[in-house]
This record gives C-alpha cells, sequence and structure tokens, in this order.
C-alpha cells in the first residue's frame, strides 16, 4: 500500500469485484454479496490486512484433462504460450515484483496478444496485493489502472470469484485459475459465462522461500473450435 | 546474548538467514558461522489473530541486520521503523528484546 500509495479502498474494490463474480459460482465458498463497508469493518488480521484480504482455506481439489488436440472435445482450450521464472532476488526484495515481468514480453509475443486483448484473466491471488503485482509485471498496468479496467468491465478478473473468494484448496490452489479459465473457454461458466470467450491468461505464484514466493508462471490459453 | 545465526558463503561472503544448501550469488556450499545481534527495523506490523502455540496479538519487524541479510523477528519492545535494535535468537526465532 504505501510503494503505490493505495488506501485500504483499493484492496476492498479486487475483493468486492471478485465476490460479485463469485456470486454466479456455486462452488465458491463466499457467495453473499459484499459492501465496501463491510470489507472495510473486516477484523483485522495484522494490519493493515484484513480478514477478507487473506484466503479462505478449503478443502477441494481441481482436475483438467490433457489430451491432443484431435481428441479434445470441442470446444477445448489450448496452450497458445507459457512462461515459468524464479524470482532472482533472492528474498531481498520487497516482494512488490514476481519475475514476471522478465517473461512478459516473451509470453505476449508468443501467444500473438496483448494484455488488453485477453477475454478472462485468472490471476492467483492469495492475497489483493498480489494480484496486483502480477498484472503489473504482466503489463496490465498499475493498480488504479487495473481498477479503472475492471470498474469498466474491460477485464474480467477472477471469474470464479478467485481463492479470495472461491477457497483456497490446498496445493490444489495452483489450478483454481486454470479450471476456471478452460472453463470459459470451452463455454461451460454458466451464469458468469463471459460472452464470446477466446482467449485467457493464468498465472501462478508462490512457493514462499522465506519472506514471499520465489516462482511464479504464466498462460496465455486459447479457444479451439 | 546470542545474535541471529547468518551463515556466510566462505567463498564470497553473502550471508543467509534462514540456512541454505548453496550460496545463492555464487553457488558455493562453504559456509562460515556469523552471530549477528545488531539490526535496523524496516517494517513492523501487529498479527492480532496468531496461530497456535502464540497467544495473543503477536508484533513481528522486519529487521535488516548489520552486513547481514533481512530477518523476521518477533519485538518483545516498541519498534518503529528505521529504529536501531538488537536481536537475540531463541528456539530458532530472532527476537527484539532488549
Amino acid at each position: 500500500m504505501r510503494e503505490h500509495g493505495l488506501p485500504r479502498e483499493a484492496y476492498g474494490e479486487l475483493v468486492v469485484a471478485q465476490r460479485r463474480w463469485a456470486a454466479l459460482n456455486p462452488h465458491a465458498v463466499y457467495r453473499e454479496p459484499l459492501s465496501l463497508d463491510e470489507y472495510l469493518s473486516a477484523p483485522v488480521v495484522a494490519d493493515p490486512l484484513c480478514l477478507l484480504d487473506c484466503v479462505p482455506v478449503v478443502a477441494g481439489a481441481d482436475a483438467v484433462v490433457v489430451t491432443t488436440r484431435d481428441r479434445a472435445r470441442k470446444p477445448a482450450a489450448s496452450v497458445a504460450a507459457f512462461a515459468a521464472v524464479v524470482n532472482v532476488d533472492d528474498q531481498e526484495g520487497s516482494g512488490l515484483r514476481t519475475g514476471l515481468g522478465e517473461v512478459a514480453p516473451a509470453l505476449w509475443e508468443q501467444a500473438g496478444l496483448a494484455p488488453r486483448d485477453v477475454d478472462v484473466v485468472s490471476v492467483y491471488d492469495d492475497y489483493p496485493v498480489m494480484v496486483f503485482v502480477q498484472l503489473a509485471d504482466l503489463g496490465f498496468g498499475s493498480p488504479p489502472d487495473v481498477l479503472d479496467a475492471v470498474r469498466a468491465e474491460r477485464l474480467a478478473l477472477n471469474t470464479s470469484g478467485g481463492q479470495l473468494a472461491a477457497g483456497q484448496a490446498g496445493a490444489a490452489g495452483g489450478l483454481h485459475g486454470v479450471v476456471e479459465a478452460v472453463r470459459q473457454l470451452r463455454g461451460l461458466a454458466g451464469e458468469r459465462q463471459v460472452a464470446d470467450c477466446d482467449s485467457a491468461l493464468v498465472t501462478g505464484y508462490g512457493i514462499v522461500g522465506y519472506r514471499y514466493g520465489i516462482c511464479a508462471s504464466a498462460a496465455v490459453l486459447r479457444r479451439v473450435s | 546474548v546470542s545474535g541471529v545465526p547468518v551463515r556466510v558463503c566462505a567463498r564470497c561472503g553473502h550471508g543467509v538467514f534462514p540456512e541454505r544448501s548453496l550460496c545463492p550469488r555464487c553457488g558455493a556450499g562453504e559456509w562460515a558461522l556469523r552471530e549477528i545481534a545488531r539490526g535496523r527495523v524496516e517494517e513492523e506490523t501487529t498479527v492480532l489473530r496468531a496461530p497456535v502455540p502464540l497467544d495473543g496479538p503477536v508484533r513481528l519487524a522486519l529487521v535488516r541486520l548489520a552486513d547481514g541479510p533481512l530477518v523476521i523477528a518477533r519485538l518483545e519492545r516498541d519498534a518503529a521503523r528505521g529504529d536501531e535494535v538488537e536481536v537475540t535468537y531463541q528456539d530458532g526465532v530472532p527476537i527484539v528484546r532488549i
């Protein structure tokens, strides 16, 4: 918050926006509507983070079926670009960089897309700050830029509700965003289906070395009809 | 009073905490042990809902050890960003007590 000059409301707006998506996801653990005032009055866990900034731990599982393009039932999702990176700052930085910035240009070039082109974005969200950090590294702009895009409905962000609303199912959390992106690309997202969903970005982040995650990954998926 | 046990790389002098197998800077695997008790507070927070077995609010600080790495320390006294502090080490936990 200090580095980007953000008030608590900036994290809150992200959490509230994801909760709106979660209301449309029957598998989410938090589905009831959430107001910004309710977010701001949630119990503090560790100043400045409140209960609703921290992923709820749930039991659950994720799975995807991987097969050849010919055998996949259409519409399917295919991997257009993939990148993984170790954060080389070795726990000596602020934790507000993930390493994705180093691989983002090659990722977008390989995908033949730009950040503004993707229809659905699933960002690993253990805390709101990590959503902002990864999106900044991947070229989506500063936190205020991201919030503008969410408000204007130009950015369909964590349409399952994300882990902050759907829950973090232990080690299965790493696939949460993949499953949501594949559902959207295959047209299986029910009430929260994004119209004409042709492309999706998915990220992963984690393995806390001492103070923050040591590695990150990102993939661009495309619909195959 | 003992300080935080920092492993200092025998080849390049880089200090790490907690201990590592290989030096992240030069890749060597030989270490010398150095206890560092002085540091400066870079961040601090209060965890109001601490995990078991800790009871009640727990204050934590990110401390830059003198000529050493950043460590997460428990605050048992008032300390603010920028304060010079002495860090002790007990049961695997850096603690700012004095």
